[in-house]
């Protein structure tokens, strides 16, 4: 059975007094329980979009999403949610964000034991020495490593993840996808996990499926059949990487001259 | 030219200093029963500029002061002609902390204790409220309007008909001070609640959190600073209001202290009350201030 299912999505935007905006057009997509998908595509296509419905802090217009099979209505402590933008709260230290997150998943532990599991996670996400820092006080990175240790601090089945380190440095961005492999192979359960990236290197490396989205629809899914545990060494520079490559990126530019016919038409 | 300015600097405040002093001890035109409270405070207010010496602010500060004091001790001190008792002699004026101390200290606290009373009252009742309003979309649109109007109103007005409607004096100044900080209080939780980024919203559904724990834990932290500014900015107001109160049907106060002896003309006393309230209303700020700082770490 398919961990997420989506069957049918439409999404209007209909913000007081704006014009209705049709952002989703007949998605469909489904995700396997363990599977790590990436969703990749130009700006504006409806990724976030698509994210926030997964995560349930939007509804479908019309058509239906799936979580183990049942139809899944609202937020919900199956799903854990790494926005594109910090989401840190200010007012907390780098502990208190994710212990917070864990007392919302876990009532009825001691004060003790939120603080031990908080300081486990973010040493895990390399923040030792920062967790009574505010996140005022850390770096984008840093922030985007908290929001990334308090998800998985919660232990959720499913992590939807957006441009979880887009405003991160090329060094420091390599440093947290190493991180998040070496994270998941850690995980006795394994996660369903849903990301939004600009990157086509990213994708093909953390990924087993690249879904490419385009003009409010996916257009495209790609198997990444490079095997597992992978390490960015080992696969930048192989054949099978390479083919990846070209293909997502052939993607992107037949979309663009598509498009840029499009109007040579209507001239 | 700037290195003579920075020198002067120095110089000035310490020279006020020195000139005040002697005119304390020169031989005074008016009868003067104790010059030594006096000479303490300014000896007080001397160390104190010592020890912020380095600040520039401070050095100004203190020119100004000492200027202040040593004219107002100088024309009120050396002339046989001065009517000493529609321009006070500030020996005189620091000498009633002395005399009165009794009276001034049971003042002071009788204020503090129905201003703390009112500020409870007022700030659980206008962050609580604050909350709730700022929370619902449709309380907020209905009530905030309303707000508007009531807030501008000054409290002080409510006191006549506040004294006929509840059991005493005393309930009814607290209900004016606590109206004073009530609104204020209020409109700042209602507009920071209505201001928090939707990212902080959403990041908070997303962790499934509860309506009270999103009310205590996310909208009331992010609405603190707020809050405190709103507060601040009504000390000064409450004060006034609680001293306008006392004017009525008190026996003890630092408002009615002032009242009292200005129905007797003692202009003397009414300075002393004057300085007494300036000092307690900075104490407080301070206090504020410091209280502000314990909160809010994060930004
Ligand atoms: N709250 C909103 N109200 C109205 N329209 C919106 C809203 N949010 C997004 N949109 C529109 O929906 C479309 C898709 O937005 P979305 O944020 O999903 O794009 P995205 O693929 O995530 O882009 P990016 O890569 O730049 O983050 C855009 O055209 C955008 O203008
Ligand atoms: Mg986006």
């Amino acid at each position: 059975m398919d961990k997420i299912k989506l069957e049918n999505v439409y999404l209007e935007y209909n913000d007081e007094g704006n014009e209705r905006y049709s952002a989703l057009e007949d998605v469909n997509f489904s995700v396997k329980e363990g599977e790590f998908i990436s969703i990749i595509g130009s700006s504006g296509c409806g990724k976030s979009t698509t994210l926030s419905i997964l995560s349930g802090l939007r509804q479908p217009t019309q058509g239906k999403i799936y979580i183990d099979g049942e139809e899944s209505v609202g937020t919900g402590k199956n799903r854990g949610v790494v926005f594109q933008h910090y989401s840190l709260f200010p007012w907390m230290t780098a502990k208190k964000n994710v212990s917070f997150g864990i007392k919302q998943v876990n009532g009825d532990l001691s004060k003790k034991e939120y603080n031990k599991k908080a300081e486990e996670f973010l040493e895990a996400v390399g923040l030792e020495g920062f967790e009574n820092k505010y996140p005022f006080q850390l770096s984008g990175g840093m922030q985007q490593r908290v929001a990334i240790a308090r998800t998985l601090a919660m232990g959720p089945e499913i992590m939807l993840m957006d441009e979880p380190f887009g405003a991160v440095d090329a060094k420091n961005r390599a440093d947290l996808q190493d991180m998040l492999l070496e994270l998941l192979e850690d995980q006795d359960q394994k996660k369903t996990i849903v990301m939004v990236t600009h990157d086509i290197d990213e994708a093909i490396l953390l990924s087993d499926r690249i879904l490419f989205m385009d003009n409010k629809k996916i257009k495209e899914e790609i198997e990444v059949n490079l095997e597992r545990p992978r390490r960015r060494q080992d696969i930048f520079g192989t054949d099978t990487y390479r083919e990846l490559h070209h293909k997502v990126m052939m993607l992107f530019y037949s979309n663009v001259s598509e498009k840029i016919g499009d109007e040579g038409g209507i001239i | 030219m700037k290195k003579l300015r920075e020198t002067l600097s120095y110089i000035l405040p310490n020279l006020f200093f020195v000139l005040l002093v002697i005119s304390i001890f020169l031989p005074a035109k008016v009868e003067i029963e104790n010059r030594y409270v006096f000479l303490i405070v300014v000896i007080a207010l001397e160390i104190n500029l010592l020890v912020k010496i380095k600040k520039q602010s401070s050095r100004d500060i203190g020119t100004v002061l000492f200027l202040f004091l040593l004219v107002w001790e100088f024309v009120t001190t050396k002339f046989e002609t001065n009517n000493t008792m529609l321009y006070p002699v500030p020996e005189r004026v620091f000498n009633v902390f002395v005399t009165d101390a009794h009276k001034v200290i049971e003042g002071i606290f009788s204020s503090l204790y129905l201003l703390f009373l009112g500020f409870l009252i007022a700030l659980i009742l206008g962050v609580g409220l604050g909350l709730l309003v700022g929370w619902f979309d449709r309380l907020k649109k209905a009530v905030y309007p309303i707000a508007q109007v009531i807030s501008p109103i000054p409290p002080i007005i409510y006191m006549p008909y506040a004294v006929a409607l509840l059991p005493s004096f005393d309930v009814a100044r607290v209900f004016v001070v606590a109206c004073a900080i009530f609104w204020p209080t209020f409109i700042n939780t209602v507009l920071s609640v209505g201001s928090i980024d939707k990212k902080l919203l959403d990041s908070a559904r997303t962790l499934n959190v509860s309506s009270w724990t999103l009310l205590v834990n996310i909208l009331l932290p992010y609405s603190v600073p707020g809050i405190i500014h709103g507060v601040t900015l009504s000390v000064g107001a409450s004060f006034m209001v609680l001293t306008g109160a006392e004017m009525l049907g008190s026996t003890s106060g630092l408002g009615w202290f002032v009242k009292y002896y200005s129905d007797f003309s003692d202009y003397t006393r009414v300075v002393s009350g004057i300085i007494m309230i300036g000092i307690v209303v900075t104490v407080i700020n301070k206090g504020i201030g410091w209280v502000s700082k314990k909160l809010v770490k994060w930004k």
